[in-house]
């Protein structure tokens, strides 16, 4: 990272999301849910597949609107913006894709080029030394010139993280980092997106069903089920519930397992 | 709603029964309507962003010359087996009042005026249109689109402004060498096959046209140029996230695209025919 220090920490609401529905065609796919988040707060949204996780993700960044209720971001409500409107908003927002997005036509610097050339404030050679601090950051030295499709999906997760990264967001959303990699790659992804998370002290929303990444990553965790949160605080409340339902999706459906506490940072 | 799901029906259709013909020829309108009324505004949108500038010169002449060199090959090839069929089936019909010589006028002009821009427009939505949904289409899958979105860069402009422009200019020299390779073509064919004086046969051809079919030649590939550039990005960017979704949008580009031109075609020969008398 260009900063050697943690950046200082921001104060206030960055979030609240109040009262969401979504619906694709007859089906609710987010029915009222509410969600907060402060500056500097980590959190994770764990669900199964199709609970509207990422759903909720697009709404924040503006990708989808909400049929009922209302976003706000950093005190301001997004209802109706328009591409436009929605710049000086999402120039403080960064958005990990689950499956990277990497640009196909063009070459990993220049995919992590992109958001310093479109934000427009460096020149040619602070962006060329911004992109290769960030390629070191992910461990990557020495790949900018390759494609993305000559990549594994490991180093793509890792490109499209240091593309993320590399205009230091204050407000970041990870879709599912590391659905699809292997044990050992997921969990250096984690730990970037920790370290990252601590470097630029930013305010995060990671959506994943990997309850591992979130233990890594997230100091909150919210468990939406059915539409809404349905349990929302720090991981050692959510696993100490009574619920049924939460303690199975949280013990990866085998009540004999124990999931150590308290283990977030190691 | 550019990205999203297709449009609803405009009305709510109150008093038609539902599951009736009359119910379901109903609803088909209303998407019609909406669709073209989506369809209409972001046609606007796109001329909006032509003079936002966008897009970088350096995107557009990749685009140009992608098109033009992808497109220039097959265009050709079915020009050059037109212009042979034509010169085969006027040359016989004309024999019989021995009028052989006038080939060359019968195949120019039917090349110029009508069978040149037409089949170069149908083979270009083939080749170029299909092409342009089947990668804007596979950028929404994959969540490109999004990722554009995300970082600030408008898509609209940065995508499809420089395909739709880059069909618009694109397309008036394709036909305009289309006829040229289609009229060399039946020329071959009469002088060596037919016997036909090559002198005579190039004389003719020139002789019939006037400045008109040539400009309405360069129009009518303008006006397809645009079209399918404006159908093709539009179905591409509103691709659903599936990945038979991108066959989907690339049959769709070529039916609507064809159809669309044929539509226009026969509107720009009413006018054109107008001017000409």
């Amino acid at each position: 990272m260009s900063s050697g220090s943690p950046r200082p920490r921001a104060e206030g609401e960055v979030l609240r999301g109040e009262q969401v529905v979504v619906k694709f065609g007859s089906k609710t796919v987010l029915d009222r849910m509410s969600l907060s988040l402060e500056a500097g707060e980590n959190v994770a949204i764990l669900g199964g597949s199709g609970t509207g996780k990422s759903v909720f993700l697009k709404l924040v960044v503006g990708l989808l609107a909400p049929n009922e209720g209302s976003i706000h971001l950093w005190g301001q409500p997004t209802e109706g913006l328009d591409e436009d409107a929605w710049t000086p908003f999402r120039r403080r927002m960064g958005m990990v894709f689950q499956s990277g997005a990497l640009f196909d036509s063009m070459s990993v610097f220049e995919n992590i080029a992109f958001p310093l050339r479109q934000w427009g404030d460096r020149d040619e050679d602070a962006i060329t030394k911004r992109v290769e601090e960030c390629l070191t950051w992910v461990d990557l030295d020495g790949v900018g010139h390759q494609s993305p499709s000559e990549l594994s999906g490991g180093m793509r997760r890792r490109v499209a993280l240091a593309r993320t990264i590399s205009f230091e967001p204050e407000f970041v959303l990870y879709d599912e980092p590391t659905t699809g990699l292997d044990p050992v790659t997921a969990r250096k992804i984690s730990r970037l997106i920790r370290d990252l998370d601590r470097k630029l002290s930013s305010t995060s929303i990671l959506v994943t069903h990997d309850i591992e990444c979130a233990r890594t990553v997230a100091s909150r965790w919210a468990y939406l089920a059915g539409g809404k949160i349905v349990a929302d605080g720090t991981p050692d409340e959510l696993l100490s519930s009574g619920d049924e339902e939460l303690r199975e999706f949280l013990l990866g459906g085998d009540p004999a397992r124990e999931l150590p506490l308290g283990r977030k940072g190691q | 709603m550019i990205f999203g799901p297709d449009p609803r029906p405009i009305c709510g259709l109150r008093g038609y029964e539902n599951g009736t013909v009359s119910y379901k020829i109903a609803i088909q309108m209303s998407y019609f309507f909406s669709s073209l009324g989506e369809f209409s505004e972001y046609s606007a949108l796109v001329v909006r962003r032509v003079f936002s500038r966008r897009y970088t010169l350096d995107s557009l002449m990749t685009q140009m010359h992608r098109i033009g060199v992808e497109s220039l090959s097959v265009v050709n090839l079915c020009s050059f087996f037109i212009g042979l069929v034509l010169v085969i089936q006027t040359a016989a019909m004309l024999a019989r009042f021995g009028a052989k010589s006038q080939v060359g006028m019968v195949v120019s002009a039917s090349f110029v005026r009508e069978i040149g821009p037409v089949f170069a427009a149908v083979m270009f939505t083939g080749r170029i249109g299909t092409g342009i949904a089947a990668e804007l289409g596979s950028m929404v899958v994959t969540e490109q689109i999004d990722a554009y979105r995300v970082f600030g860069a408008d898509p609209i402009g940065r995508l499809a402004v420089p395909r739709v422009l880059a069909t618009t200019l694109m397309l008036p020299p394709i036909i305009l060498i289309a006829n040229l390779v289609g009229i060399f073509a039946g020329y071959l064919l009469a002088r060596f096959h037919l016997g036909v004086s090559g002198d005579i046969y190039l004389a003719r051809s020139f002789e019939i046209l006037t400045h008109t079919d040539l400009i309405g030649c360069v129009i009518k590939g303008v006006a397809f140029g645009l079209t399918v550039g404006l159908i093709a990005t539009h179905i591409g960017l509103k691709t659903a996230r599936a990945t038979e979704a991108v066959g989907l949008s690339t049959t769709k580009t070529m039916v609507q695209g064809v159809i669309a031109i044929l539509v226009l075609d026969l509107m720009l020969a009413k006018i054109l025919v107008a001017v000409q008398s």
